[in-house]
């Protein structure tokens, strides 16, 4: 009987995890490394800078874990009814899609044109999965980039790997310390600390964390915005925010899905989480 | 008092291939009174691309229920003293231990209190609330005497370490050697990859350790 068991409950669980389409061998390799992204990356066209019409009063939006599959997710659909007139670009903080699928990437990108606000797209590790780099770079282009909306400088990172790499690390270095504009945002698909006790779903190498911490630190970035762990975390720590927004993935119907409202008002940045209407 | 004491040292170098090459060097002492009463300390000392040092002291009762097992409390204080880090943790970990034959097991958990302020980094004293996360602390072990009663080959998979303990899902896989030259001298070698990222399955492996040292034991 224990033998039995032993054999069977294990297959039982190789097998119907089989049947969820999950990329079992990435828990041992990556196809793409990391560094051979950013190299990539930086050979490709960014999302061009935006411009905003009132710089001193303005909002912007961050959802995050979209993992869009089959082409639909109900929640970034209804996005554009919960905007106001203050909203002027998005940011979508990676799993923009569940198995890193062609046609679904051409769905997210699809749903956020119509949107009509421009938005600066994170890669995660879900966008990875069965070699999805190919079409995220094809259909949205770079995994890292710098670019500004308004007086905003918007650095995304690629932490698809849970780490930067080398040149990426050094990298961002360079760009905060080059930034002229009064606002800065990062954005990053892993969160950087564990929001509740248990959750195993966070950067594994604190010291790079803590690195990249002095350098937000030291170069007065007003935001980190991150994704991954699914749950809404928020802290502050040395004068700047670090926010994990809420998952858009969709489990089951009609549930209550949020998304984040950064806005700029007398030169201060604050945040809201809203309920999607 | 009967006492059964060790000591360890050993050195080595950790690859890591975001930021750099550091050198590792570590000792240990470990003392079991009377069978019963377990209590080791160690610390760590790491030049590279930035100074890590690090020491911890544990203290344990066994047997708990089985001869088997035993009850640990362990304080681990790291500090990263280079100033693009300049960053320390205290962490309190309460921890379970197997020692079986050709098995061995950690089990517990730590609460890790981040300091950030770099005029108290040495200051064990400072709990911020900044940042205190609570992660699983393990370490599992299996052995296997290799043609010869002298040579034990070891596989580990672990987030834990004399002097560190690492979050959830930040499991190391080692491969650990040991050649008992006498019953007071042994040598060791251990090797070590980390993936990053194994919790988001999309893995890398950007950090490499491997260490050799010495055991000595009275």
């Amino acid at each position: 009987m224990k033998l039995k068991t032993f054999v069977l409950l294990p297959l039982l669980i190789v097998f119907s995890t089989l049947q969820c389409s999950i990329d079992w061998l990435q828990f041992f390799y990556t196809p793409y490394e990391v560094n051979t992204r950013f190299k990539e990356s930086l050979s490709l066209t960014p999302p061009g800078a935006s411009s905003i019409s009132n710089q001193n009063n303005f909002s912007f939006i961050q959802v995050t874990d979209i993992h869009l599959a089959e082409g639909v997710n109900p929640y970034l659909s209804s996005l554009s009814r919960n905007l106001i007139s203050t909203d002027a670009f998005i940011i979508p903080t990676g799993d923009l899609t569940d198995y890193g699928k062609r046609s679904d990437f051409i769905a997210y990108r699809d749903i956020m044109n119509s949107i009509g606000l421009p938005y600066f797209s994170v890669i995660g590790n879900h966008d990875l999965w069965f070699k999805g780099w190919d079409q995220y770079k094809d259909i949205l282009g770079p995994g890292v980039y710098s670019t500004h909306a308004g007086n905003v400088r918007i650095i995304v990172l690629d932490s698809a790997n849970d780490t930067l790499g080398a040149d990426q690390y050094k990298w961002l270095e360079k760009e905060l310390s080059m930034k002229i504009e009064p606002y800065c945002i990062v954005a990053s698909h892993y969160n950087l600390f564990s929001p509740v006790i248990g959750e195993t779903s966070q950067s594994t190498n604190m010291e790079e964390v803590y690195g990249m911490m002095r350098m937000f630190e030291k170069y007065k970035v007003n935001y980190v915005l991150m994704g991954h762990s699914h749950i809404y975390d928020y802290r502050k720590i040395n004068g700047v925010s670090y926010l994990v927004g809420p998952a858009m993935k969709k489990y089951s119907a009609n549930e209550q899905k949020y998304f984040i409202r950064i806005t700029v008002s007398n030169g201060q940045m604050t945040h809201e989480k809203l309920p999607l209407l | 008092m009967e006492l059964e004491q060790s000591f360890d040292l050993r050195t080595g170098t950790e690859i890591n291939t975001t930021l750099g090459v550091r050198f590792l060097n570590e000792a240990r002492y470990e003392l079991l009174a009377n069978k019963r009463w377990q209590f080791s300390s160690g610390f760590l000392i790491a030049p590279g691309w930035s100074l890590l040092s690090a020491y911890h002291l544990d203290a344990g009762y066994n047997p708990l229920f089985r001869p088997e097992l035993s009850a640990h409390i362990k304080f681990l204080n790291v500090v990263y003293h280079d100033i693009s880090i300049g960053t320390a943790e205290n962490s309190i970990i309460p921890y379970l231990d197997w020692k079986g034959k050709n098995f061995e097991a950690d089990i517990g958990f730590s609460a890790r209190f981040t300091n950030f302020d770099r005029n108290s980094l040495n200051y064990i004293f400072i709990y911020p609330n900044d940042l205190i996360q609570f992660h699983l602390y393990y370490r599992f072990a299996a052995y296997y005497n290799w043609n010869n009663p002298n040579i034990r080959l070891g596989l580990e998979l672990k987030n834990s370490d004399w002097n560190y303990a690492g979050n959830s899902f930040e499991i190391s896989w080692h491969i650990d050697a040991v050649y008992q030259l006498s019953s007071e001298w042994a040598l060791k070698l251990n090797f070590g990859v980390t993936p990053s990222g194994f919790g988001g399955i999309s893995v890398m492996y950007n950090r490499f350790v491997i260490l050799a040292g010495a055991q000595y034991r009275i």
